[in-house]
């Protein structure tokens, strides 16, 4: 359909209707980024919120993304300095979504932004007062494995640098204050209200994984060996808690067979997940490919029912992982996961289809790769805004074939895995398409 | 169900929307056979096809969906689930195991394919009304007396003869005939 | 406080008559009334089960209808009677046409189906009608340093929602009971497996290597015995210990829950019937009262 150029009685009408310039992306992820860069580098003002300290979402955590096997962190820093730096783009981190009134073209929109008790125009992100702190918790980025001090960053290339006080394991000893050349730390800050208006809304919070202590029959949270795939990122990730040393948690040694369990809070009537998760079948043999290249001697096996390789090169990955990486396919869904007392071998009891034979077969190490679910608080993030969401408790989209970004109230939109499970080129690709919807409205062409 | 015209290997159909499956997924508790995707997760949790060759659920409910009707009615392989239902907990499709090998059996009682063990037992219980009649010996009752309980055990045995008259006898229902 | 009519099924009467007893017993002293149903049938379970579903509702359905005569809630404390009575339960709540056709055959007798009144197992009525807080005050004599396995067995437990007893993959109602009885529940592999009970008919080898299977793997943890809840499992568990399998020494007693709560609730062990299992609980009581 061809728009017209805009005429100068509609430029004037944009000014009296008093369409915000101003747009509003919840969430600091790798579609929420895209949404906010998209829409800043067309000349509008975006208000990035995110609820942790840091952009980067869930990719920041990655090791490898399938199929290249790109490494995670190498493609996504240059994002993070991108939307860092952009003057379009102001950067809320450690900020929640307070309310939202109004309608498209003219919400009014109040975020807190959360004291991290360090000034984030002082601090220069040199670490001393880390250096300093005596308490050490263990640190969420790292999914518990890795231990950070009170006074923390989650991950190196943390943006901002700015760091954060976690006042809940804070003792104010002060010795951070004290250490900060710049005396960026303020322990007396208090939460920031602000209030701003905003022309359009892109929601973009991800994702969070299936609970997987859910399957008691798989032995997550009983038997420290079984693991599940975002800790299994941290453990082969350079940058994690091992240094990238893929070893079992019970006694550090390095696993010589590691199984990988599919369709775990997928594809599961029983646990109120019928739908499939989309990425687990690829992001499962990306894992099992690089558990091959960091131990080639190894074994890998991935337990399945389907394999889903849809997208461009996955089949190509699939089968390069079963030739050239020798990973084993093992078709039938893992029933039991229990560790032998005797030898201390983990011990998977499943039923090899093709052969009609139930068996045990022997691992180091389990890797159990969730589906993913909605986030937590999405609900009470859409209720503020009075969107719905379906029965799977994902964003629910106007028109799923010709509305796909645009929520039930006009001037939101969303992105990213929080109207459903993705991976990252499609959610990269929702981002650019909620911003393109949302500065449809910001340039004054009307709800579209 | 009416016998199918042609010979029994005519008349296998090699689809999973097989008349048998839907035979069985017309009966309450098969209704679910159809979702089954043969993942095996049935068949890893199941302590009988842990300690035999033969018995494999998920190869008797491939066998519905492919139509086997002889093969699988004729069977013994369904008579030899325990009804422990770990299957029917864990099955990520909603197939509930049990229930549709109990109809399979329901189906061949009525055509009077049932068990020697099963037979027996029925038509005991049909007999007396409960199982266990005749090895309700004196030093059982002695047994009852002493532990402070009634030595008398009161199971009726009427009713049975009512349920057996108005299920058990009528024409190829008939418990007793044998092979 | 609650009062329950007894359906004890065909079995427990004649080869398990401890446990009826000793249910009586401990229920009398955590204050729950039971009353024997009179007149009753067996249930159907297994094998009329399979053979009609018709006949089986009719069975079932019959010692429902007989429990709305006492106007009191059913006390099963067979597992497979109590998945028998909760299954056809729900199937005549829910199919009007076969509670009519149940209802014409009872009519004869005066009997008739309502569904007013519940099905409950003898763990739900611990769980649920006593509560812990109640059994922890009652407990005189608490256990010391002896180690016990729970057994729940399958139709007491599964499937979970038709009997709504306890977590089906990780069930806990009789570990908490040993625990408050001061005694140690321990965790083993295949705690929710079958025992094998119901594979006795079609082939007894099968049936008593899972019987076995089970054995085997509580024997790993080192236990003193094991706490049943259900009549076949008590027997089975039992007797696959005297099979070719087992061996004499290493045999592990056998007991179900109200043995178990017995003693530390401060009843004499021969109003428990101990003296008729057929493997000795003695190294589980020594802790508590001579056997």
């Amino acid at each position: 359909m061809m728009m017209p150029a805009r005429t100068k009685s509609q430029k004037q009408a944009t000014a009296t209707k008093k369409v915000s310039q101003n747009a509003l992306v919840v969430g600091g992820g790798v579609a929420g980024m895209q949404a906010a860069l998209d829409i800043a580098n067309q000349g509008f003002k975006v208000y990035l919120v995110e609820k942790s300290p840091s952009i980067g979402g869930r990719m920041a955590m990655l090791d490898k993304t399938f199929p290249t096997l790109d490494c995670s962190a190498c493609i996504l820093t240059p994002r993070l300095s991108e939307v860092a730096r952009h003057p379009g783009i102001k950067l809320l981190t450690y900020s929640d979504l307070e309310s939202v009134s109004g309608k498209a073209g003219s919400f009014r929109v109040r975020v807190i932004k959360r004291a991290r008790y360090v000034k984030e125009e002082l601090c220069a992100g040199c670490g001393e007062c880390s250096k300093e702190c005596p308490v050490e918790v263990p640190n969420e980025f790292d999914w518990g494995l890795g231990f950070r001090k009170a006074i923390y960053v989650g991950f190196p290339q943390s943006t901002p640098s700015t760091y954060t006080i976690d006042m809940e394991s804070c003792i104010k000893c002060k010795r951070c204050e004290r250490a900060c050349e710049r005396k960026a730390i303020d322990l007396e800050m208090e939460d920031e209200r602000l209030e701003f208006d905003v022309g359009a809304i892109i929601i973009a919070t991800g994702y969070r994984l299936f609970d997987v202590a859910r399957y008691y029959r798989l032995g997550y949270g009983r038997i420290p060996d079984v693991i599940h795939a975002m800790e299994y990122e941290r453990l082969i990730n350079a940058a994690g808690p091992t240094h990238g040393h893929l070893v079992r948690l019970s006694d550090g040694r390095i696993p010589q067979s590691i199984g990988f369990v599919q369709c775990v809070g997928a594809r599961d009537v029983t646990k109120d997940v019928p739908y499939c998760s989309r990425v687990c079948c690829m992001y499962g043999i990306k894992n099992a490919v690089m558990a091959k290249e960091h131990n080639p001697d190894a074994d890998a096996t991935i337990y399945y029912a389907d394999i889903r390789a849809f997208g461009k090169g996955f089949e190509e990955f699939y089968e390069m992982a079963r030739s050239r990486f020798g990973v084993k396919f093992f078709r039938g869904r893992a029933a039991e996961v229990r560790r032998d007392s005797r030898t201390g071998k983990l011990v998977v009891r499943v039923e090899d289809t093709e052969k009609a034979q139930p068996q045990d077969v022997e691992h180091d190490m389990i890797v159990i790769c969730p589906g993913i679910q909605p986030p937590e608080d999405l609900a009470k993030i859409v209720e503020k805004m009075g969107i719905s969401v379906t029965t799977d408790g994902y964003v629910d989209v106007a028109n799923r074939y010709f509305g796909p970004v645009d929520t039930k109230v006009p001037g939101i939109f969303v992105c990213g895995c929080a109207d459903g499970p993705k991976d990252i080129p499609d959610s990269v690709t929702e981002g650019s398409a909620a911003a393109m919807k949302a500065t449809i409205i910001l340039s004054g062409g009307g709800a579209a | 169900m009416s016998e199918p015209e042609h010979g029994p290997e005519k008349d296998v159909e090699y689809h999973p929307n097989s008349r048998f499956s839907q035979e069985i997924a017309a009966e309450p508790g098969g209704e679910y056979i159809r979702k089954c995707i043969q993942c095996g997760l049935c068949t890893a949790s199941c302590m009988v096809a842990n300690y035999t060759d033969k018995y494999r659920p998920r190869r008797i409910i491939q066998k519905i969906l492919l139509g086997e009707r002889e093969q699988v009615l004729a069977s013994e392989l369904p008579w030899l689930c325990m009804t422990c239902r770990l299957c029917e907990e864990r099955c990520q499709e909603g197939v509930s195991l049990a229930e549709i090998f109990h109809v399979v059996r329901d189906i061949a009682a009525r055509e009077g394919r049932v068990p020697k063990v099963f037979k027996d037992t029925v038509n005991q219980v049909l007999k007396d009304g409960w199982l266990l009649k005749d090895a309700f010996s004196d030093f059982i009752q002695d047994d009852r007396t002493d532990l402070g309980l009634n030595p008398e055990v009161n199971f009726d045995g009427e009713f049975v003869k009512k349920v057996k008259k108005r299920y058990f006898e009528q024409g190829d229902k008939e418990e007793v005939k044998d092979e | 406080m609650k009062e329950f009519v007894l359906y004890t099924g065909c079995t427990a009467p004649v080869r398990l008559p401890q446990y009826e007893a000793s249910v009586k017993v401990v229920l009398d002293k955590l204050g729950v009334k039971i009353v024997d149903m009179k007149g009753a049938n067996c249930c159907g379970a297994q094998y009329v089960e399979s053979v009609n579903r018709h006949a089986f509702a009719a069975m079932s359905g019959r010692i429902l209808a007989l429990a709305e005569t006492y106007d009191r809630d059913i006390l099963a404390i067979c597992g497979a009677c109590s998945g028998s009575l909760k299954w056809i339960k729900h199937s005549l709540d829910n199919d009007w046409k076969l509670k009519d056709e149940v209802n014409r055959i009872l009519a004869d007798e005066g009997l008739e189906y309502t569904g007013k009144i519940q099905v409950k197992h003898l763990l739900q009525v611990f769980h649920e009608d006593i509560g812990y807080d109640a059994i922890k005050e009652a407990i005189v004599k608490p256990y010391s340093a002896v180690r016990l396995a729970a057994h729940y067995g399958c139709h007491v437990t599964r499937p979970y929602d038709i009997v709504r007893v306890d977590d089906p993959e990780n069930p806990t109602i009789i570990d908490h009971l040993i625990e408050i009885a001061g005694a140690t529940a321990v965790d083993y592999t295949g705690k929710t497996r079958c025992c094998g009970g119901p594979m006795l008919a079609m082939d007894q080898e099968v049936a008593t290597k899972i019987g076995m299977d089970k054995i085997r793997n509580i024997r790993a943890e080192n236990v003193d015995g094991i706490v049943t809840a259900c009549v076949f499992c008590d027997i089975q568990l039992t007797q696959v210990q005297f099979g070719e399998g087992a061996q004499d020494e290493s045999r592990i007693p056998v007991l179900t829950l109200p043995q178990f709560l017995g003693p530390a609730l401060g009843i004499e062990p021969s109003r428990l019937g101990i003296g008729y299992n057929k493997i000795s609980p003695s190294r589980v009581f020594a802790s508590v009262v001579e056997v």
